[in-house]
């Protein structure tokens, strides 16, 4: 069975990792399942709208208990699919501090 | 003088709008837009006008936002999923309310669409949530209650001075007290709904508008909004009437009389393509 980080870790989660996270969440957004949104993605990309992307992120920095994005990183040519917003997180992951209450 | 243009949908009244403004100075005061259908565009003129902002942003990066991302401002439509009928209401609620910290992060004194459904009703407090008022679902909740009534008309007129408790079916937008910008957000001040005839329809106030940066993007939103609540509450959407007290095609970089007339005519060549 494969799993994605749910809780509040120091290692940074894989590009594949932080994809998975993305479309469960993108799929709890969308509700359908997420079998359907990973057979859309047919293991290339899936695009997303700007608000999407925004809930992602909100929804993965109280997961993860880190701050996961900054203003520049809120373009909407940035967020416009799961392959470029894992990209952001995995930069994002090392450069922003860890949040005290999670959800920022 | 007042200007007042109608149009079928968003993209033929906005150019007919734009259209009157050129004719002029580029300026009117009580610039009166009335679109009979505010859900439905002419994608052909929809791609003229992102082609002609992605063009601005490309040369002047944060100058002007995209089309989208200004109706997003006003309703983030692919939050709303429309096939879980009442439930997408919560759903749609519980979704911004998860988002407004990183929305935050870019729209510092939150989005129109925040206002709408979590109006403040008191200072924040240190640490702490301040107690919020959902306007747009006291809207629904009415009229739905209408239509239980079996009551195909309810209004309300206003001055302006309702609060979202009122029993009025409105949703003030500028927070007294809070917002003293003379430039920026909040631009757009009121918006009111009516039922008439079994139809509800959407009045929308802007205290100052910045017609081509946010004009399109703004119609789009305020249609979404309406066809939101019409669906929501189980009665057929009709139409938008915003009114601009001030309004203005803007200027700067790109924003030239020569360039703007280019718009114009991009845009009427293909409204004359897609008829």
């Amino acid at each position: 069975m494969t799993t994605t980080p749910t809780t509040l870790t120091e290692t940074p989660p894989t590009m594949l990792e932080l994809a998975m996270a993305i479309v469960a969440v993108l799929a709890e957004i969308r509700q359908v399942p997420v079998a359907e949104l990973e057979a859309e993605r047919g293991g290339g990309d899936l695009s997303m709208d700007s608000p999407e992307a925004v809930a992602v992120i909100a929804t993965l920095q109280g997961r993860f208990g880190r701050r996961l994005a900054q203003v520049e990183d809120l373009e909407p040519e940035q967020l416009t699919s799961v392959a470029n917003l894992a990209d952001l997180l995995h930069r994002r992951w090392s450069s922003v501090p860890i949040t005290s209450e999670g959800n920022t | 003088m007042a200007l007042f243009v109608e149009g079928d949908n968003v993209s033929t009244a906005w150019v007919e709008a734009l259209d009157r403004l050129l004719a002029g100075d580029g300026e009117a005061v009580n610039l009166t837009v009335a679109i009979a259908d505010p859900t439905t565009e002419v994608p052909a003129i929809r791609s003229v006008v992102d082609a002609f902002i992605d063009g601005r942003r490309r040369a002047h990066p944060k100058s002007v936002e995209r089309v989208s991302t200004v109706a997003n401002t006003i309703f983030p439509q692919s939050l709303y999923i429309e096939r879980l009928g009442e439930g997408a209401e919560e759903h749609l609620y519980e979704l911004e309310r998860r988002s407004r910290g990183v929305s935050h992060v870019r729209n510092r004194q939150g989005t129109y669409f925040e206002r709408m459904v979590a109006w403040p009703l008191e200072k924040p407090k240190k640490g702490q949530q301040a107690k919020t008022f959902n306007q747009l679902d006291q809207a629904v909740v009415r009229l739905r209650r209408l239509r239980e009534q079996g009551t195909q008309r309810g209004n309300q007129f206003e001055i302006g001075l309702t609060t979202p408790a009122d029993e009025a079916i409105a949703v003030p937008i500028v927070v007294p007290g809070r917002d003293r910008q003379t430039m920026g957000f909040p631009c757009l001040s009121h918006v009111s709904l009516s039922l008439q005839k079994g139809v509800v329809h959407m009045t929308a106030i802007y205290r100052n508008h910045e017609f081509i940066k946010r004009g399109y993007g703004n119609y789009v939103g305020l249609g979404r909004v309406l066809r939101f609540v019409a669906q929501q509450s189980g009665w057929p959407s009709g139409e938008l009437t915003c009114v601009s007290a001030s309004a203005s095609v803007g200027s700067g970089a790109g924003f030239s009389p020569g360039a703007l007339t280019e718009l114009l005519q991009a845009c009427r060549r293909a409204q004359k393509e897609a008829l």
